[in-house]
């Protein structure tokens, strides 16, 4: 009982550190957020108006609250008709405080008959179903905070009233503008990424140590006689790269532009050196294909910088994702070859026996070949695979259960011993050569 | 995996036992050869005899996942009094150290 009670005690006191430290984690999140960001509701989110002009004003019931607030106002309607497949489309929106305006800028319209496209640049009077805008709205409200919202029409022609619903989303976002401080460290961000963008990081390929995967044709179907060679890799590039090669050699070296897919798109010969090479619109990888390995070209492969970098990122998630561990015995293995003892048996050879021990429990089975003079060998082969020969799996895999079962019903009888013994933090007897 | 991993872990292990006795290491390898030659004698026995440790688990029918579950136990209990002793030492210097 007194155990319970201790455990329960810590318990309490764990949770409440955990809920202290949300809390000041918490808080020192929105100290350092930049924008701030809060959610109103529109109060009514559906309406059905009779149009009869290319306008509909709605007045909103609440959102005062956001008197002599700047900033951007998010929110999204959809609007479909109620008995024709007409959809009416909208031309503008405007949000208004008092007397003031302020037009909106449109997001990406949704429509799931025509799929996605700009109402500003590509809008039709046919659709079959509602169409969604998603609008931002940069506004600098006055004294009566939020008001109305306008939306207006493009005159369809055909029909001077339609009934139509408008659905506004139950909640829309106000993202309110922060002190200048936060301007400047996006304009400076900004300029940082256009830099970046602006800048080319090159790379020159030196295929001297390049490695080849064959003399035939290549897998994808190359026409290409039997004597080209395809350098192993496929590397990434994009028709916004600039390509070119810093030699020529007499191998006949060509340029091959696969799409993502890896099929072939191009290929195209080197004819002079520093020139840049055209690249498919279409290319996502490139190959060099040379028909004399032992003469080989260098070229320079130019990517914008947030492209490299991006490249970069991808390569590093690669590896950190490679699962492939076939390699890691070995390599490990190999940085602690220089702390073997070269000197015979030592004390650290007794003191390092238990870990042997452990580190030997994983060892396959293998058969025990005993030499027994005037007899011969005897050879005694794994008991499992032995037996299997005899007996059947089913009472193999019974005999595993019931050994298994109780041996690991005693290492957690262990484990909970041990934790036992952490109980009394005032207890320093903790004997590790006992355990 | 995890045999990969305790293997490691064992080898860090034994790596940093040989550094901490080097000094006495050399100096039976180099002054006391007979019982460097005893020390070499009871190794190679244990050596000996863990080369049939495989066959005798298969004997057992102890399968894989319960000797890893056995090895990882015993590192536990060998890492965590290391460790809490560890806290124990530094709140003890800690409390030294504060005036």
């Amino acid at each position: 009982m007194k155990n319970i009670k201790y455990i329960i005690k810590r318990i309490i006191i764990g949770v409440g550190i955990a809920l202290v430290l949300s809390f000041l984690r918490g808080s020192f999140l929105i100290g350092v957020s930049a924008k701030e960001v809060s959610s109103y509701n529109w109060g009514t989110n559906q309406f059905t108006p009779l149009v009869s002009t290319p306008s509909v004003d709605f007045t909103l019931t609440s959102d005062s609250s956001l008197a002599n607030q700047n900033g951007d106002i998010l929110f999204s309607f959809s609007i479909y008709n109620n008995n024709q497949n007409k959809v009416p489309i909208v031309n503008n929106v405007r949000v208004y405080s008092g007397t003031s305006s302020f037009v909106c800028n449109f997001g990406t319209v949704n429509n799931s008959s025509s799929g996605s496209y700009n109402p500003t640049t590509n809008q039709t009077t046919n659709g079959q179903t509602a169409i969604s805008y998603s609008v931002v709205c940069p506004v600098n409200l006055g004294s009566d905070g939020l008001t109305r919202v306008g939306v207006f029409f493009l005159p369809w022609g055909q029909s001077s009233q339609e009934i139509m619903t408008i659905t506004f989303s139950p909640y829309f976002s106000f993202i309110k503008d922060n002190d200048s401080t936060q301007d400047i460290i996006e304009n400076v961000n900004d300029n940082t990424e256009q830099q970046i963008e602006s800048q080319k990081v090159c790379t020159i390929y030196d295929l001297t140590q390049a490695t080849f995967i064959s003399t035939n044709l290549d897998a994808n179907g190359l026409p290409f006689s039997s004597s080209n060679f395809n350098t192993s890799d496929f590397i990434s590039i994009s028709s916004n790269d600039s390509l070119s090669s810093l030699s020529i050699r007499t191998n006949n070296p060509r340029f091959c532009f696969y799409n993502i897919n890896k099929f072939l798109v191009s290929c195209d010969s080197v004819t002079t050196a520093n020139s840049p090479i055209t690249i498919p619109s279409n290319a996502s990888y490139f190959r060099y294909v040379v028909s004399n390995k032992e003469n080989l070209p260098t070229y320079k492969l130019c990517k914008n910088g947030n492209q490299a970098i991006a490249d970069s990122q991808q390569q590093i998630n690669d590896t950190l994702n490679d699962s492939n561990v076939d390699s890691s015995s070995s390599e490990g293995s190999s940085f602690f070859e220089d702390f073997s003892d070269p000197h015979g048996a030592t004390l650290s050879d007794i003191i390092s026996l238990p870990l042997d021990f452990v580190n030997s429990l994983n060892n396959q089975c293998q058969p025990i070949t005993l030499p027994i003079p005037h007899f011969g060998d005897i050879t005694l082969p794994c008991i499992k695979s032995y037996i299997s020969q005899f007996v059947s799996s089913g009472l193999i895999n019974l005999i595993s259960l019931v050994v298994n079962g109780f041996l690991v019903y005693r290492i957690v009888s262990s484990i909970i011993d041990f934790i036992n013994q952490l109980k009394d933090p005032n207890n320093d007897d903790l004997e590790v050569m006992d355990l | 995996m995890i045999n990969s991993l305790l293997s490691g872990v064992f080898k860090i292990i034994t790596s940093l036992v040989n550094v901490l006795l080097t000094p006495i290491n050399l100096l039976i390898s180099n002054y006391l050869p007979e019982l460097s030659s005893a020390l070499g004698v009871v190794r190679n026995f244990f050596t000996a005899s863990f080369t049939y440790i495989g066959w005798v688990v298969d004997s057992t029918f102890i399968s894989s996942e319960t000797i890893s579950l056995l090895i990882a136990v015993f590192t536990m209990k060998l890492l965590v009094p290391l460790a809490i002793n560890t806290i124990k030492l530094a709140i003890k210097w800690y409390h030294m150290l504060v005036p």
